[in-house]
């Protein structure tokens, strides 16, 4: 009738939860350490999401029972990563193709509009991103 | 099986209606079949009252100006009638009361996996029911059911109660479709195999699957609105680098699945009905089942197109248009299928058939106008117009609302052990037909010839096909009230209905009508598939008296 | 084993048996998980759609979230899910005292995060780093600097919102252990919370690199 997907006596022991722990300790330092080398922006944002994405299957296969629970929970794990995907990816691609001005106003693609230079000057323009070095180094935590 | 005489008494034996007594066993029932009627009782009301406000809407339109109401009223008609209608009947009427009450007994289970959380659901329901109405009528909301920013965010009408109450009632949706893959999952009766799984069961899963996915993405999107409304961060704020276009991107990947939520059941009670009055198995089971997986699948990846003419770029717009056009390949494969079921097959023609037909009809040309409106260049002109309005009441009244009417009837004597006047029945499936016809179809011509949706007046020379409509509003209407009184009814002085009027070989069937307490007496196995008709079986009669 | 569990009445008439009955019940909280995770994408969309439009506003601004905070936060997360996995351990053998133990560090370690979740919020409220037109910190400024903040505090409260519910769960199951509801044939309730307390680790998982380092 129903399939036996929780298989007993194939449960993970102490010994081997701690391990997994070592690695996500060990992948979490790795984030850090890349991050502060010398590496181009976009080669640490891929680094850094793809230990992330790694982080993430280690917890939901060994922590969460994924590994020994067949079927349908990893399906819908996957689905639902799928999904995410999709919203994320598809809506990020329509305002990557879009008409400039269709934009928000001072957004990348909107500053990079061709046909700016022509335009009237705004009333009050925001200006570029300014960081004031001064109240920036008084700030703890930062990098 | 065989029918029990027709003179048998209904009520004198105990069944899960009569079985406890008074108010509180109702309040606290975890009988999902008194679930199913708790919920017929609340997604009736909501359809009646939704049904009052469009009345409204179509009374005001007679006239190019004013002719009952002033313009901001008209705007608040028309959102009590959208939010009531698609929060309080669309998306949970089929799922909760024929989804609550048949999945069990389809799958040969005593109930569905988590009865508790099934009670809980109503209590959502109710709960959130409760303040979006309120908040409605109290607060004036005239955003529309979609609450487009950057009108939502800012607009002085009451907002955040609605959206509230539709975020609960979303939680209620959510709990059933998880309770109902569950449920379908691990309760399925030895023998009850996934390729025998009633079709109905197949389409309830894949609607629990869109349930479960989509419906958080528009609790929290609805709940940035709010949160917009009540802090101002901005999020949706192009003064403070927010788009609002976001809003509609997020809005809309819920609720276009969601109108797959809303025809996927009413597509699995269609295949009941046509093999239970065609008398033959579906041609196509394989094709038919995974249909509805593809439905769901695909209806996540169009959602774009209620976006063409929103400031979305011209290749996403391609895309959405190009994909939007997949799910028609879906929806032609279970057209096909349940047209070659008839085919050769012994008709019982019966109010349910009737409809069953309305349905065909009304979704293949409902369907057609959607393919068409999926392609960009058309629906720049048609956006926003009447046509929409035409297309997607095609699919939700005379799709799903036709098969709702259809498996109503078909399933009335199973939940109520009655029998309604069949005369009255034919004459009123006719009649809504009809109406919906003399209602809808002139929508199609006023959109094309660029009447404006949601607007309170028009130019002089669209009043004739308005007045139509309403006339056609007004036939519909008066069907409807004619199907409420003689269910009543048959309620109070129907004739007993027997285990199984229509002769049907489905699951549900095998029990009495009404069911008792207990679905089954211990657990039953299955042999066979349901709906198998070309083997003949002892004892059973095959034509009716 | 499964008889005792009947006998106890925790076989509910629906199901055929206890193994039935708990593997609909990790199915049913696996469906639940699966709406948090869609909840949280909505902010995960648009925090990516903005990064996207403001790269250099979310760059600039980023730097002035708190990293050693932050990282430590993952630290204590990443452990308490595994003091979690480990009172699951222990409560399928029926180990109960081990188990309120084990939950009570997993809570302590979840007041510990929202401790230190609220020292960040506590610096960005003095510095004037709020989200949208709230934001008036004069060290950086510019186009989606204000976005930042908003997409910040959202999802991070929203999260911390989740790791308080968490806690919650966590307290109930840790009353029922102290209690020793749990065994070999029963230890539902611990392995439900403990999957939701891995979600909550998981999100934050992706959190912390997206707000804090990129």
């Amino acid at each position: 009738m129903t399939a036996t997907t929780h298989s007993e006596g194939k449960h993970l022991g102490p010994a081997q939860y701690v391990l997994i722990w070592v690695a996500l300790m060990v992948l979490t330092g790795v984030t850090l350490a890349v991050w502060k080398t010398n590496l181009s922006y976009s080669a640490r944002v891929v680094v850094a999401l793809s230990i992330a994405t790694v982080k993430a299957a280690l917890v939901a296969i060994f922590f969460m029972h994924l590994w020994e629970e067949k079927g349908v929970a990893r399906l819908v794990l996957v689905v639902s990563a799928v999904m995410v995907t999709l919203l994320i990816g598809l809506t990020i691609a329509d305002n990557a193709t879009r008409y400039p001005f269709a934009n928000p106003p001072y957004s990348e693609s909107w500053m990079d509009a061709p046909f700016r230079k022509d335009a009237p000057p705004m009333q009050a323009e925001p200006g570029p991103v300014k960081t004031s070095p001064a109240t920036r180094s008084e700030h703890p935590g930062g990098h | 099986m065989s029918p029990s005489p027709a003179s048998s008494p209904v009520y004198n034996t105990p069944n899960y209606l009569n079985a406890e007594k008074g108010v509180r066993s109702w309040l606290t029932t975890l009988d999902h079949k008194r679930i199913g009627v708790i919920y017929l009782v609340l997604t009736l009301t909501g359809f009646f009252l939704g049904g009052v406000f469009a009345l409204l809407l179509r009374l005001e339109l007679l006239t190019p100006g004013p002719t009952i109401m002033d313009a901001m009223t008209y705007n608040r008609m028309f959102t009590l009638h959208g939010v009531i209608m698609i929060f309080l009947f669309m998306i949970p009427a089929i799922p909760g009361i024929f989804g609550n009450f048949f999945l069990p007994l389809m799958i040969g289970a005593q109930d569905v996996a988590f009865p508790r959380i099934n009670l809980l659901s109503v209590y959502l329901y109710l709960l959130g029911a409760a303040i979006a109405v309120w908040g409605m009528i109290h607060g004036g909301t005239d955003t529309g059911w979609t609450f487009y920013t950057p009108y939502s965010t800012t607009t002085v009408t009451t907002v955040a109660p609605v959206l509230l109450g539709a975020f609960i009632l979303g939680m209620g949706s959510i709990v059933t479709g998880l309770n109902f893959i569950v449920t379908i999952h691990t309760l399925r009766a030895p023998g009850v195999t996934w390729m025998r799984l009633p079709l109905f069961a197949w389409a309830m899963y894949a609607t629990s699957v869109i349930q479960v996915l989509a419906t958080p993405v528009l609790g929290m999107t609805l709940l940035l609105v709010a949160v917009e409304r009540v802090f101002g961060f901005g999020i949706f704020d192009p003064a403070r680098g927010g788009d609002p276009v976001l809003f509609q991107h997020l809005f809309w990947f819920y609720s276009h699945p969601a109108v797959y939520i809303m025809i996927l059941p009413a597509m699995g009670i269609v295949s009941e009905v046509v093999q239970t009055f065609a008398r033959k198995n579906m041609f196509g089971y394989k094709a038919v089942a995974f249909s509805s997986l593809g439905i769901a699948f695909v209806g996540f990846f169009v959602w774009g197109h209620h976006l063409f003419t929103s400031g979305q770029s011209t290749f996403a717009s391609g895309v959405f248009g190009v994909l939007s056009m997949f799910v028609g390949l879906f929806t032609a494969i279970k057209v096909f299928n349940w047209t070659a079921t008839m085919y050769q097959g012994a008709i019982q023609v019966s109010a349910s058939f009737v409809y069953f037909l309305g349905f065909l009809y009304f979704l293949v040309f409902g369907g057609l106008t959607g393919i068409a409106l999926s392609t960009v260049s058309l629906d720049v002109h048609w956006q926003d117009t009447y046509f929409v309005v035409a297309h997607f009441h095609f699919i939700m009244v005379g799709g799903t609302i036709m098969s709702f009417l259809a498996g109503l009837h078909y399933w009335w004597p199973k939940m109520f052990g009655r029998m309604y006047s069949e005369r009255w029945a034919l004459a009123a499936s006719v009649l809504v037909i009809l109406g919906f016809n003399a209602t809808f179809i002139p929508q199609f011509l006023l959109g094309n010839m660029g009447m404006p949706r949601r607007y309170y007046s028009y130019p002089q020379q669209f009043q004739s096909l308005n007045v139509a409509s309403t006339a056609g509003a007004t036939l519909l209407a008066f069907g409807f009230g004619i199907i409420l009184t003689y269910l009543i009814a048959s309620l109070v002085k129907g004739r007993a209905a027997g285990p199984n009027p229509w002769r049907s070989r489905g699951y549900e069937w095998n029990t009495p009508s009404p069911p008792g307490v207990e679905n089954f007496p211990g657990t039953p196995v299955y042999d066979h598939g349901p709906h198998e008709y070309h083997e003949p079986v002892a004892g059973e009669v095959t034509r009716a008296h | 084993m499964h008889t005792e569990a009947a006998a106890q009445g925790r076989l509910a008439h629906h199901f055929p048996d206890m193994k039935t009955q708990e593997h609909a019940a990790r199915m049913g909280m696996w469906l639940f998980l699966s709406t948090e995770i869609l909840l949280f994408a909505v902010l995960f969309t648009a925090y990516g759609l903005y990064r996207f439009l403001f790269p250099l506003g979310f760059e600039e601004a980023s730097k002035l979230a708190h990293v050693t905070m932050g990282a430590t936060n993952t630290v204590v997360l990443i452990t308490s899910s595994l003091t979690v996995a480990l009172a699951i351990h222990h409560a399928r053998k029926g180990e109960n005292r081990k188990v309120v133990g084990l939950l009570a560090i997993t809570i302590a370690f979840g007041a510990l995060f929202m401790v230190l979740k609220g020292f960040e919020y506590y610096h960005h409220f003095q510095d004037g780093q709020l989200p949208g037109r709230f934001y008036h910190y004069a060290g950086v400024t510019g186009p989606g600097v204000s976005m930042y903040f908003t997409v910040y505090f959202l999802m991070t409260g929203l999260h911390g919102l989740h790791v308080l519910i968490g806690m919650g769960l966590l307290t109930w199951v840790a009353v029922r252990a102290a209690r020793g509801h749990f065994g070999p044939g029963y230890s539902t309730p611990v392995e439900l919370s403990g999957l939701y307390w891995h979600l909550i680790d998981l999100i934050w998982i992706f959190l912390f690199p997206l707000l804090y380092l990129v």
